[in-house]
């Protein structure tokens, strides 16, 4: 009976969410409109509450996704479960124009253990990037001195569905293999008005993205001076999204004037590398420091102009313990505290300016009744892009709420 | 991999037992699960959108405008007889004849003994219809048919190039000053000696005005007939009004006044015949049924609506639609004439055109209608302040949709401009369109396109 009645907690999750039939849209940025949407960053509680960072940082009682590799870090019987949701406000500016909004939604779902004490896994889904603007455009018609209005809304998002496998190959080297299968929409809508002449037509685009996607990863863990010393490795070679483009042009009576159902298209998701270096004391801090490039440079996109660069980011954290663990603390004594930062150069590149953002993070990790489970609570606030050149800025606040639930495995709880 | 299936399975199983679970729901209900914002749209962000449609006004398709002469315009039974001739400025000397019946009166009062001829006069009725100047006096003929009023086909009809013998001599004719626009008559004295024939004819009960048929036999119609040198082409009511009345004395202690009415006896009979002088007019050369550029007649094309002059609109290079590499959607096809600057003043040009299919022989196909079946008529706009802006304006879209379904466009398939096909014999109305090269009163075309890349 109790089981019944978690399926239907489950079942009533998942639709309330939305999370598989429709993307979670988790954006409202103008610079959602170029190439897949804003990708979203990987991280779960703890990674964003120590600024993002995390490649060289080994799963434990808490899952870590920026590496495949760090799964195999996953103790024996250990079943994790981690939950995500994002409230995320953000305000932005350019020249003579101010808006601002907030939007909130389930982040990730995801779950990691390990099969042997060599190979461990994690399936879950996240968002991998998402669309979300309206823009209003006026544009002179062509041959006469009327303008006309085009209000494009852009929709919709990448889901990613993932299933890693980390293979412990030595007792300090863990290699990892990321199968990831990437869908959903890409939408724009497109509506013209020109009223004194009653021309009314919209365009919608889809490209309905579905396909599957490899990245691999490498940590390499090495003891200096009794400091546990981790490298971690990301790779993704350049990889082609298939999506179906649908296009479909109807005047201001909803008759369908043209339609283009099955054109088979894609977008290309870039050549990706990142480097982190992690140092831990146990049980006193552990600090993190990743680099990663995408290599968006003379990759095109259809229905944009301009070009692409490469990005880089930056990203840096610190997880401490400032009083030793002990169950007779006060509570805030066992408590981890995180602190962050990050810097990234974004592949967009608009009138001259490179799309740049920083963010400042810092986090919690309350432990739960069980020791092992976790809550963790981040904030980020930072800037995006810039007001000169006439483009836009945004400053953000995220406040990032993470359930990381461990349960033994194959183990009667009477017993523990 | 069998193993790693089961195990999988067993997980999901373990996962379902867990109480943790409802962490997530509490979670679900935290977070408010999906996208809110209060966001309008606003033009942030309008630099970096690349529009995948866009409208266009595109006005350079070329417009080529002729002169075409119908061989004939049904004249008949229009109800208006027209009578008199003007010479038109751009169309050369005008002229209108009218031919009617006239039938006997429905009773007849003649006493054979008493009654003493009087007089016998035609009466018409101004429509306050004319074209020219009514100022100067006018000199009009009135004959007797000396043959009978027949069809020409089997149609009833008669044309404006009809015309029927007459008898050599007019029975009247009367110079007058014209006042159309009175709600007037003018009243004609004829001969007397055909009075005189007829009252004898009624006195002897003869033969000839025994029944209809034998009265045509005698009197055959009239012909209205105007003399060369006069000024203005007047419209009469050709109705119950125009009589013809022979008038006696009946001779008593007190003489009495006796009027017998003679009415028109065939409305649908009665026509008008039109002709036109058109030496050293834009329209000298025309023949009929033949495209007369308008770079032959002075850059102008005309109207005469009954001697059956009418514009004909071509359009040479509409085929380059279906060559365009950029997808598009028409979204409407307007025709602009303007008529010519100074030649609207005198004579109004009619308050509705519409327009006709037409082939390469250039005859009337018929009537175009728009996707509702009513006549697609463009309205006359009057610009009288500046004189700049005074047109016609043709929706046109079905026609060159329906031209194009068939995935050409046949450049044979021209459009008549003229007026309404029931209106077209009735009258002398005329327009005279630019076709200015450069000029402002150019023709237009205007395609309303929708571009767009799918």
């Amino acid at each position: 009976m109790k089981r019944f009645k978690n399926i239907t907690w489950l079942f009533l999750f998942f639709y309330m969410c939305g999370v598989i039939d429709a993307p979670a849209q988790n954006t409202m940025s103008p610079y959602s409109i170029f190439g897949p949407g804003e990708i979203l960053s990987k991280g779960f509680g703890r990674n964003i509450g120590m600024g993002r960072a995390g490649l060289a940082v080994m799963s434990d009682n808490r899952l870590n996704n920026l590496n495949p590799a760090s799964y195999s870090g996953i103790e024996k019987q250990h079943f994790i479960f981690e939950i995500g949701v994002d409230g995320k406000y953000s305000d932005f500016k350019s020249f003579g124009d101010d808006m601002n909004g907030f939007n909130g939604n389930l982040s990730y779902l995801a779950m990691g253990f390990r099969y042997t004490p060599w190979l461990a896994a994690s399936i879950g889904l996240s968002p991998y990037s998402s669309v979300g603007y309206n823009i209003s455009t006026q544009s002179n018609m062509e041959g006469t001195l009327l303008d006309y209005t085009s209000d494009f809304e852009g929709s919709g998002g990448i889901t990613l569905a993932y299933w890693a496998h980390s293979l412990k190959l030595l007792d300090n080297l863990s290699l990892g293999l990321n199968t990831s299968y990437l869908f959903g929409p890409l939408t724009q809508q497109e509506n013209i008005s020109q009223s004194d002449y009653g021309m009314y037509y919209s365009v919608i685009q889809n490209d309905y993205m579905s396909s599957f996607y490899f990245d691999y990863g490498l940590q390499y863990a090495f003891i200096i001076k009794k400091l546990d010393f981790s490298i971690g490795l990301t790779y993704a070679h350049e990889q082609n999204l298939l999506s179906k483009h649908s296009f479909i042009l109807t005047d201001g009576n909803l008759n369908t004037i043209a339609a283009d159902e099955d054109k088979t298209s894609h977008i290309t998701i870039p050549e990706t590398a990142g480097l982190g270096i992690s140092v831990q004391n146990r049980g006193k801090y552990l600090m993190a420091l990743d680099y990663r490039i995408e290599q968006w440079k003379g990759l095109k996109y259809p229905t944009m102009s301009g070009d692409f660069q490469n990005a880089h980011s930056f990203s840096a954290g610190i997880e401490f313990r400032p009083w030793r663990e002990s169950v007779t603390n006060i509570f805030y004594k066992n408590w981890s505290y995180r602190v962050g930062g990050n810097y990234n150069s974004s592949y967009l590149k608009l009138k001259n300016k490179v799309i740049k953002g920083y963010a400042l993070n810092a986090g919690i990790g309350i432990p739960l009744k069980d020791r092992e489970s976790t809550m963790n609570v981040a904030i980020e606030a930072g800037v995006n892009g810039t007001t000169s050149n006439g483009l836009i800025e945004e400053r953000f606040l995220l406040l990032h709420l993470n359930f990381s639930i461990n349960e033994l495995w194959f183990i009667q709880k009477k017993f523990y | 991999m069998f193993w790693h299936l089961n195990l999988m399975v067993k997980m999901i199983i373990f996962m379902l037992r867990i109480k943790t679970i409802l962490y997530g729901v509490l979670i679900t209900f935290f977070s408010s699960c999906g996208f809110e914002t209060d966001i309008e749209n606003i033009p942030m962000g309008k630099d970096f959108v690349s529009s995948q449609a866009w409208l266009s006004l595109v006005d350079s398709f070329s417009v080529n405008m002729s002169t075409v002469v119908l061989d004939s315009v049904r004249t008949s039974g229009t109800g208006i007889a027209w009578v008199g001739s003007y010479t038109d400025d751009e169309l050369g000397n005008i002229s209108a004849s009218s031919y009617f019946e006239i039938g006997l009166p429905l009773s007849v009062n003649v006493d054979e003994e008493i009654d003493r001829y009087d007089s016998l006069t035609l009466v018409m009725q101004y429509t306050s219809n004319y074209y020219g100047d009514t100022l100067s006096d006018q000199l009009l003929h009135i004959y007797q048919l000396a043959e009978e009023l027949v069809p020409e086909d089997e149609n009833d009809s008669f044309y404006n190039t009809s015309s029927l013998r007459m008898k050599n001599t007019p029975i009247g004719s009367i110079t007058f000053s014209p006042r159309p626009n009175r709600k007037d008559s003018i009243q004609i004295r004829l001969s007397d000696n055909l009075g005189r024939d007829i009252l004898g004819k009624f006195k002897n009960k003869d033969d000839s005005i025994s029944t209809e048929e034998r009265f045509k036999e005698y009197f055959r119609g009239i012909a209205l007939v105007s003399d060369v040198n006069n000024t203005t082409v007047l419209g009469f009511h050709a109705d119950s009004t125009l009589r013809m009345i022979l008038h006696t004395t009946r001779q008593g202690l007190e003489n009495e006044d006796i009027e017998n009415v003679f009415r028109i006896s065939n409305g649908s009979y009665q026509f008008n015949r039109f002709t036109a002088d058109r030496s050293h007019t834009g329209l000298e050369s025309v023949g009929y049924s033949e495209k007369l550029p308008s770079s032959k007649s002075g850059d102008k094309t005309y109207i005469q609506s009954g001697l059956g002059v009418l514009t004909r609109v071509d359009f040479p290079s509409m085929q380059r639609l279906l060559e365009m590499d950029q997808l598009y959607d028409l979204f409407k096809v307007e025709l602009i004439l303007f008529p010519e600057p100074g030649t609207y003043n005198e004579i109004a040009p009619p308050s509705q055109i519409v327009l006709y299919h037409t082939d390469k022989f250039n005859r009337i196909v018929s009537e175009i209608v728009d996707n509702y079946g009513s006549v697609l008529a463009a309205e006359y706009h009057l610009d009288s302040v500046y004189h700049e802006d005074t047109r016609y304006v043709f929706d046109i879209t079905d026609f060159i949709k329906t031209e194009f379904s068939n995935g050409y466009f046949d450049s044979e398939h021209g459009l008549f401009i003229g007026e309404t096909y029931t209106k077209l014999g009735s009258s002398l109305n005329r327009v005279v369109f630019s076709d200015q090269k450069g000029s402002a009163f150019k023709p237009q075309l205007k395609l309303y396109f929708l571009f767009y890349n799918s």
